[in-house]
């Protein structure tokens, strides 16, 4: 086992602080729990004592149920103190938990895009997920405090009921501490070596997980019927679940094994604490009311020290957990967060793109994906990119687009290099169209706008629509514009097809209306007709922009003032479709393949 | 009211099959674990009254101390039996959840597609999921039996070590009024706890609607391409607006719900409270006039207090059982959705597999008015390759579902080799067809796993499905070859594959499957000029005696194909070789075709 990054120590001052920020009631409470908890124990052994005393001392009938009254009156006042302070706290702690994991997820969002794509920070936020996942009220992340505040009580209560046996006997009180001590040890001894054994058993249940929820997913199931991969999916589950089986089975053995010696401890204890008590009662050393209570200390005195002991054990675990959470809360970010200077408004449009000496190459590889990279575009200018699958055109994009930092070289817009923008702003600068589709849960209009409805532009939205050819077809859904998507979510939501879908992105690339607009493979799932339109509608939709264009289409790169030749990285051809074809070289050859059909 | 008395046994019986039916060991583990349990706290009060008893009285010490060795005694062996009980039950717990969890997505690999498709199906195992999770359905029903067991014993014993009590004697109707005030604090007790649980399941219910919203915005973020989106778009602010807003109103939601459970816990705390007190009192009284010994007192009021819980929890699970009942209508609802597509019976001939006919086929999808397609008739022979190519949402996919019976036609029939295709066996039917669909699915096992689309293949086939597939090279250069993992989800030396790498594995697999009809839906989107080249030449070579069906927006593919199907809005317009539709200048082929064609015109 490595060593975790963060000493316990360091953790709770860590997450106690954030608890005080983000939920100081639920601290609070956890807090007055304390004495509470305490007092209530107290009253609880004192009763009988309190009875018998009056009882075997004569005492008058009236005395003894005033006393009775009072202390049961006291018991009955704590423990319903006890259920208030629970019940608020329950809400409580979900509200911290909740707002760990708003923290989270905002780090998520506003983190450079090179950490949430990288894997170590990507396993860094499932574990972190981990820590948060509640089951009930309780997190591993709100369980924490409570361990903590509930090893002090059962400090407090190990030195109060410690003192009072010590009283009668400091060998008992030692015997006590002892044999609970060596239990403790057996059981974390199985315990660390479960700890070791799920390097083999997490992959197992990872497994088992991905195989029961995809093919449980609905997604799935086209393939899944046509290649009756119904057989593949049992089978491997059957087979790993007993693999898994094994595993547990092993550690239920040796579990039960260190209970077994619970037993040997139990017999020692209590066989000597018993037989000393009565054996002093008998002496006429201790009275019998005496002895009652004793009896009561010496089995609390038990569950305050196991109740110590498996509190660190708790704390220990969870701050191992919250480790990740931690690391996770704090990973290091690289782009420039400066107050924004607003630089991006004093600069003319349309910009200029330079790459200098640009590499990249993702963490861990052999090689770099972009190799070199000088490219030098003039404001307004129209590129195309053309390679083959893999050459490294959407690398190279969002390296020019911020989401990624050049490995070495640098980038420059309108003259200014990438960090000395604020990452905000830089953003700002672009408007893209990625391959992949993903839409929020909300309106197609707040889909477009990306903003909430009472501050977006309708009379923008409805334009952008109409541009990509959108409109009538939204027009004609229940709600129009304010139709939400995704059907899973919303009753009556509404799914759109691929092609509605990827208009539906360039929808929003043209309300944002940024400087710079890129389009990687815009018409994969567009029909002839709709491609074509795009086509038709592209010197518009870039009039006063500088723009750059991705397309396994090569009819595409016709429009564009220049075309780039990406080859692993590189920069092959470069040069107007006129240019390129004369030259007879790869573009010349890709463009042929593909026209050959046409013509 | 019998009939919905019997109604709810039935429905018992049932969940109780399902029970043994997903992990027996688990529940016979556990109901062992939950007989011994209850015992633990009486060996102590028992033994602590008698020891009590006795220093008072006699003071024998043999018998003290044979107390005492007892009592230890009694301990261990419970104590050991219990351990043991509960280590094997845990081990057996989480293939319980695992194996119920499969259970659910056995049946969703195995129901008909149209029900898998459905909304209401989807709503309805969505419902099921968080039910489960708020611990009804199976969870419930465990815990339950578990419960009535530990209970009822717990009850029983407290009677038994306690039986001394009825030789009290006092005013009978004071006795009486004992018993009465007894049956209220039950029937308060598992009154108010019953409105707590109400609480709980209405604040749960309530969460089932955030769940659905709250598992997307999970994926959302747990998927990091879509940080893309959310950086460049400055969706930051609103997104997390979006979540403060759904975090408040479930805060909200939560603190009003535990507020209206608080008088419900006071009361109970309280009330006990009291009872426990006036026991006390009661029965230091009856000990003043001697009728009872100083030790029986706590005695007689910790076994009135476990047997008020016992009690109370015993009436208060009743009424839940009748409550989970509903949850479990649900729960079997989904487990039994019957098929329809399993009635055929007639074996399919795989040697003399000519033709499939489509003949005056309409479909509408459940729910819509409009046709997604209409009076559709077609021959598809085997050796043929046909290219169907329409606009946007015209049908094509629609067709292609269809056909390999993913659904059936709202009317018109499918024939296969003349007879009605819903009269074979569906399974052997679905073997006849190699579908690449435009989503296909790869899972992250070994390569060769998925291209047999089976833990057992044989290797021989795989290498060959492989190098058809023109992936040789790309294999040879795997860490492992064929038992490479696809993806690094498991394995440190998977492989990340590309779009294009992908594509072809799924052909290799519709090669290995070795069907007589391949569907390919749109499959060179995502692939370079030169990719694309190769995946028409290969299927020349690769299908030549095979029936081909090809959707595709790039309408060279259509060079290729021996019969061309120009689908409009479902139905069919225009169908021949290239060559004759082109020359139909109104026709919607020639559109199409103009429309992409122009553009690779030299000077156009």
């Amino acid at each position: 086992m490595t060593k975790p990054p963060h000493s316990i120590y360091n953790n709770i001052s860590y997450f106690l602080k954030l608890q005080f920020r983000l939920g100081k009631p639920s601290l609070f409470l956890l807090i007055i729990l304390i004495p509470v908890s305490l007092a209530l124990a107290l009253c609880n052994i004192y009763l009988p004592k309190l009875i018998v005393q009056g009882i075997l001392n004569f005492n008058k009938l009236y005395d003894i149920i005033v006393s009775l009254s009072i202390l049961g009156l006291a018991i009955i006042l704590l423990n319903a103190l006890n259920g208030i302070i629970d019940t608020l706290n329950y809400t409580e702690m979900l509200k911290y938990t909740r707002a760990l994991t708003f923290l989270k997820i905002e780090k998520t969002i506003r983190t450079d895009y090179e950490n949430i794509e990288s894997s170590r920070c990507r396993h860094l936020l499932q574990r972190a997920d981990q820590a948060l996942w509640t089951m009930g009220a309780d997190s591993t992340a709100s369980k924490f405090p409570k361990s903590i505040t509930g090893l002090i009580t059962d400090i407090f209560g190990f030195i109060l009921f410690g003192t009072l046996i010590t009283a009668i006997s400091p060998y008992l009180a030692a015997l006590l501490i002892g044999t609970q001590a060596l239990h403790f040890f057996i059981i974390q001894s199985v315990q660390k070596k479960q700890y070791l054994s799920r390097e083999h058993t997490e992959p197992l249940d990872r497994k088992l997980w991905y195989i029961a929820d995809n093919s449980g997913d609905y997604r799935s199931g086209k393939d899944i019927r046509i290649y009756g991969m119904n057989r593949w999916f049992v089978k491997l589950y059957k087979d790993l679940s007993k693999e898994r089986f094994a595993w547990d089975r092993k550690f239920s053995v040796k579990y039960f094994l260190a209970s077994l010696f619970e037993g040997l401890i139990i017999l020692l204890r209590d066989g000597f604490a018993y037989t000393m008590l009565i054996y002093m009662t008998l002496n006429q050393q201790i009275t019998i009311d005496n002895f009652v209570l004793y009896f009561g200390v010496i089995g609390s005195f038990a569950t305050w020290v196991g109740g110590i002991i498996n509190k660190i054990i708790d704390i220990s675990d969870a701050s191992l957990k919250l480790c990740d959470l931690r690391d996770y809360l704090d990973y290091g970010e690289k782009n420039n967060r400066r107050d924004s200077e607003k630089t991006t408004s004093a600069v003319p449009v349309p910009l200029s793109i330079e790459l200098d000496n640009v590499c990249y190459r993702f963490k861990d590889a052999e090689h770099d994906t972009i190799q070199n990279v000088n490219i030098s575009i003039q404001p307004g200018e129209k590129i195309a990119i053309v390679g083959l699958n893999g050459a490294g055109k959407t690398t190279l994009i969002k390296l020019i687009c911020g989401l990624y930092s050049a490995t070495s070289g640098k980038v420059h817009i309108a003259g200014k290099e990438k960090n000395e923008y604020n990452i905000y702003d830089y953003y700002s600068l672009f408007s893209i169209v990625f391959q992949d589709f993903h839409f929020l849960p909300v309106s197609i209009a707040c889909n477009v706008a990306g903003q909430e409805k009472d501050v977006l532009d309708r009379d923008r939205v409805t334009n952008c629509l109409k541009h990509v050819g959108l409109f009538d077809a939204i027009s004609h859904l229940p709600d129009g514009q304010d139709t939400l998507l995704n059907k899973q979510i919303h009753e009556n939501g509404t799914e759109l097809s691929g092609g509605e879908q990827q208009k539906l992105l360039l929808a929003r690339a043209i309300y944002k209306d940024a400087p710079i607009l890129i389009l990687d493979e815009p018409t994969a799932a567009l029909d002839p007709i709709a491609e074509n339109e795009l086509y038709q509608k592209y010197n518009e939709l870039t009039q006063n922009k500088t723009s750059i264009f991705i397309s396994h289409r090569l009819s595409s790169t016709r429009f564009c003032d220049r075309i780039l030749f990406f080859e692993q990285g590189k920069i092959v051809e470069s040069g107007s479709h006129d240019e390129l074809m004369r030259k007879n070289g790869k573009y010349h050859y890709l463009y042929q393949v593909q026209s050959q059909y046409y013509n | 009211m019998i009939k919905n008395f019997l109604g709810h046994c039935t429905m018992i019986r049932q969940g109780i099959h399902l029970l043994i039916k997903i992990e027996k060991k688990y529940v016979i583990l556990h109901l062992f674990s939950c007989l011994l349990t209850p015992l633990l706290p009486y060996v102590n009060i028992y033994y602590m009254a008698q020891i009590i008893n006795e220093l008072a009285g006699s003071k024998n010490p043999n018998l003290l101390f044979s107390y005492i060795f007892t009592t230890i005694l009694i301990t261990i062996l419970l104590v050991l039996l219990i351990n043991a009980l509960n280590y094997m039950k845990q081990s057996h717990l989480d293939q319980f959840y695992k194996n119920e969890k499969m259970l659910f997505s056995e049946k969703t690999m195995t129901m008909d597609f149209n029900q898998l498709e459905s909304n209401y199906i989807r709503m309805l195992f969505e419902r099921i999921q968080i039910e489960s999770q708020s611990g009804h359905n199976a969870y419930f029903l465990y815990t339950f039996l578990g419960k009535s067991v530990s209970n009822l014993v717990s009850a029983i014993t407290a009677i038994v070590i306690s039986y001394d009590i009825f030789s009290i004697q006092i005013n009978i109707i004071l006795k009486l009024c004992a018993i009465i005030i007894i049956f209220i604090v039950i029937l308060i007790n598992a009154f108010s706890n019953y409105k707590t649980n109400l609480h709980m399941l209405k604040y749960y219910d309530m969460c089932v609607k955030f769940s659905a919203r709250l598992n997307f915005y999970y994926n959302y973020f747990q998927n990091y391409k879509t940080g893309k989106d959310v950086r460049l778009y400055n969706m930051e602010d609103y997104i997390l607006n979006l979540q403060r807003q759904d975090d408040a109103c479930n805060n909200d939601l939560v603190a009003k719900t535990k507020i209206r459970c608080l008088k419900y816990v006071l009361v109970n705390h309280v009330m006990i409270g009291i009872l426990s007190i006036a026991a006390y009192i009661f029965f230091t009284i009856i000990c003043y006039n001697g009728q009872i010994s100083v030790g029986n007192i706590t005695k007689y009021v910790f076994c009135l207090l476990l047997l008020v819980n016992a009690a109370s929890e015993m009436i208060l699970q009743l009424q839940s059982l009748i409550d989970n009942n509903k949850y479990l209508k649900n729960y079997f609802e989904y487990i039994n959705i019957p098929s329809a597509m399993n009635e055929g019976i007639l074996p399919v001939d795989f040697k003399n597999i000519s033709e499939i006919v489509f003949e005056d086929v309409s479909f509408q999808y459940p729910g819509s008015q409009k046709y997604a397609l209409k009076n559709f008739s077609f021959h598809f022979v085997k050796g043929k390759k046909v290219a169907i190519v329409g606009l946007n949402g015209s049908g094509k996919t629609t067709m292609i579902k269809l056909m390999c019976r993913l659904y059936n036609p709202t009317s018109g029939k499918i024939y296969l080799n003349g007879k009605d295709i819903r009269c074979y066996d569906y399974a052997q039917y679905l073997n006849l067809f190699g579908v690449i669909f435009q989503d296909f699915k790869l899972f992250s096992f070994s390569l060769a796993q998925n291209i047999a689309a089976n833990a057992i293949f044989d290797e021989d086939q795989v290498r060959q499905a492989l190098s058809k597939a023109g992936l040789n090279e790309w294999n040879a250069a795997l860490p492992k070859g064929i038992h490479t993992s696809l993806y690094k989800d498991f394995e440190e030396d998977g492989v990340e594959i590309s779009g294009g790498e992908a594509q072809k594995i799924a052909i290799a697999r519709a090669i290995y499957k070795e069907a007589d009809f391949i569907i390919l839906d749109e499959p060179t989107a995502a692939l370079d000029p030169i990719a694309e080249a190769e995946v028409y030449t290969q299927l020349d070579q690769l299908f030549e005696d095979k029936l081909v069906v090809f959707i595709s927006h790039r309408l060279s593919s259509c060079l290729f194909c021996d019969d061309i199907i120009v689908l409009h809005d479902g139905e069919l317009v225009q169908r021949g070789d290239h060559q004759t539709l082109l020359s139909n200048e109104k026709g919607n082929y020639y559109q199409l075709w103009r429309s992409q064609a122009q553009h690779y015109r030299e000077n156009s």
